[in-house]
């Protein structure tokens, strides 16, 4: 386990808004999709104007707050400056009121129509892509993981509210064990996915972001006696908790362990604060 | 090649059947008909129009057939109990459009619901520069250098129109969007664009029918020819990169060619899995009865029955085996299921 305090490194300070080169060769395509269901995302996608085919897509997940115009400007300038092709979709709470779980609702289905669109476009060629998530982001973004490894490069989960744990001893949601209450016929299909790839899934190098300070308890933070007794009271622990998990649960299948946490100095509940100052953009353009 | 002849090359609409075939070969025509072989080239003038009013253009598209049109169409057979049981034999003063896709013959019965053939007034048989006539098999694929060892689903069904093409469509799509690549195979039946179509609509990575392997349909062609084609289609579509082949077996279980080939061992060998399609819970145990004699088990049940909760719960009970729709076959979680539990793995590239 790798502990980086954000005084160790450079901090890559990237002024709001302003990502695009002087030269503007880079491509903002913006896109509006509606998935078989009928559901409809918005994604913007940043192309650089050189694509580094050694690098996978990043695939960035917002939070609750659905600010992901914050997540774009935040990523931009690195994925320029490293050529890699950014995709930031936004679920909008009038069309998903839930994004963050997989279950009735399926946020995963949505990724997968983006990506068939930008692979048939030409925007992408990459058979898997880096995925990163930030808040209930990172709660959509392993839980998309565990049920799609292969599609996945590398996970990169930044202060989840909580966790899926690849702990068969745990009933599911909170873990992969038998569910406490009786599942729908589509979401006992996902649970049996997820089980059947877990080894797959602990084979993908993990880091997990969270901010030193974010330790507030309050109303957007799931809590539960049993899950804080298992995960943790808040966001920290929590992170500091499913590395543990993963890094056990790896082990004990036999598989080397590729997972990291990195602890943002000073840094609460706020993406822009992470990115920026706890160092979280430089992080996974640059330190992965 | 003289002037005129060519010119009725390039004018004559070429059915879909012919599209690997090089046009630049055809330099002459024999009017002997009477040592044409499956699979020849034959120009002909449309002579009434019948049941097949259009034909399906190598483009991908129907085009309208008028009286005096002229046609290229491969000589072959067709059996399909919607339509005509034909052979391939071609009558000069007349002979049969069996197919849409393009597929010239004697219709020896139709079905009653449907109108007589459209008839098509041979002018030859299309030869190259050598004098040798242009047959589709010159064309197929390189015959494949091993044994596939992809991972097949078979999709089997009780008749045409139980829903095989819609399954195999949908699996394909729900494979392909979680991330395998897939082959999807028409292995039997008479070439045609339609499911082809569906198939690349599908997003798979490879798609290919028997028409590659060299035949315009696999009616009466012996069993040791459909299965060499079929391990040449596998082996193109994993050559080509697939990790994971959907393949449609055209018919029902009781077709000729088909009962040929599911009752046999190097088949049972080469598929990992079934998936059975049919219309109702009779169908299924039916199904399920002649597949178990065979030795075969479907993985699931689906087709036209699975639109109908209470004839799947019917059939799940009298087979005990899970029925699947068609959003179900969409969904990547579920289609990745089913090749799992087939043994199918990912197989996808460092990015």
């Amino acid at each position: 386990m790798l502990t980086i305090h954000s005084s160790d490194k450079k901090v890559h300070l990237i002024p709001e808004f302003t990502y695009l080169s002087p030269t503007g060769a880079e491509r903002e395509e913006k896109l509006w999709l509606t998935t078989t269901s009928g559901a409809k995302i918005m994604a913007r996608v940043l192309v650089p104007s050189f694509v580094n085919p050694a690098l996978p897509p990043l695939i960035a997940l917002h939070g609750i707050s659905r600010n992901a115009d914050a997540i774009y400007a935040a990523f931009a300038a690195s994925a320029i400056d490293t050529g890699r092709v950014l995709i930031v979709p936004r679920f909008s709470r009038a069309q998903w009121p839930i994004f963050q779980r997989i279950g009735r609702v399926r946020p995963d289905k949505a990724i997968l129509t983006l990506i068939t669109m930008l692979r048939s476009n030409g925007t992408i060629e990459a058979e898997s892509f880096e995925l990163f998530g930030f808040s209930g982001g990172a709660q959509l973004a392993h839980r998309f993981a565990l049920l799609y490894p292969n599609l996945v490069s590398c996970l990169h989960l930044a202060s989840s509210g909580w966790y899926c744990l690849p702990d068969m001893t745990l009933s599911y949601p909170a873990g992969l064990g038998q569910p406490a209450r009786s599942l729908q016929s589509s979401e006992n299909d996902l649970l049996a996915r997820m089980r059947a790839q877990l080894t797959d899934y602990l084979r993908l190098p993990l880091s997990v972001y969270v901010g030193t300070a974010d330790t507030i308890q309050n109303s957007t933070l799931r809590s539960k006696p049993r899950l804080n007794a298992v995960q943790g009271p808040h966001r920290l622990a929590r992170a500091k908790s499913y590395v543990a998990h993963f890094t056990e649960a790896a082990k004990t299948h036999g598989i080397k362990p590729n997972a990291r946490l990195i602890l943002l100095d000073g840094c609460g509940h706020e993406f822009s604060q992470c990115a920026v100052l706890g160092g979280l953009t430089q992080q996974i353009f640059y330190n992965t | 090649m003289p002037t005129q002849l060519q010119d009725m090359f390039k004018k004559a609409k070429w059915s879909f059947s012919t599209r690997r075939v090089d046009h630049a070969q055809a330099q002459a025509l024999d009017a002997d008909f009477s040592v044409t072989h499956p699979g020849d080239l034959i120009l002909g003038r449309v002579l009434s129009i019948g049941q097949h009013q259009r034909i399906q253009l190598l483009a991908g598209r129907p085009s309208t057939l008028y009286p005096g049109d002229l046609v290229v169409l491969p000589c072959g057979a067709r059996y399909a109990s919607d339509q005509f049981e034909g052979i391939a034999k071609i009558d000069p003063e007349g002979c049969d459009m069996l197919a849409g896709g393009g597929c010239l013959g004697r219709m020896l019965r139709r079905n009653a619901r449907i109108k007589a053939p459209t008839r098509i007034k041979p002018l030859g048989r299309i030869m190259n520069v050598d004098g040798q006539a242009l047959n589709v098999a010159d064309f197929a694929l390189p015959r494949a250098a091993g044994r596939s060892t992809l991972p097949v689903i078979a999709v089997l069904g009780t008749a045409m129109n139980s829903g095989k093409t819609t399954a195999t469509v949908a699996l394909s799509h729900g494979l392909t969007r979680a991330g395998y690549r897939v082959a999807t195979i028409k292995a039997t039946g008479t070439g045609a664009f339609g499911d082809y179509n569906n198939y690349v609509d599908a997003g798979a990575h490879v798609v290919a029918d028997f028409t590659d392997a060299g035949m315009v349909t696999t009616y009466l062609e012996p069993l040791e020819r459909i299965k060499r084609g079929i391990n040449d289609l596998l082996w193109h579509g994993q050559q080509s990169g697939a990790g994971i082949a959907v393949m449609e077996i055209a018919d029902g279980l009781f077709q000729k060619e088909t009962a040929a080939l599911i009752a046999d061992e190097v088949f049972h060998k080469r598929v990992t899995g079934v998936m059975f399609a049919c219309g109702d819970a009779l169908a299924a145990a039916g199904g399920v009865a002649e597949l178990a004699r065979l030795g075969l088990k479907p993985v699931a049940l689906t087709g036209m029955l699975s639109c109908s909760p209470m004839a799947s719960a019917e059939a799940q009970a009298a087979t005990g085996i899970e029925v699947v729709t068609r959003n179900q076959l969409l969904d990547p979680v579920k289609a990745s299921q089913l090749a799992a539990m087939l043994g199918a793995i990912y197989e996808v590239s460092a990015a």
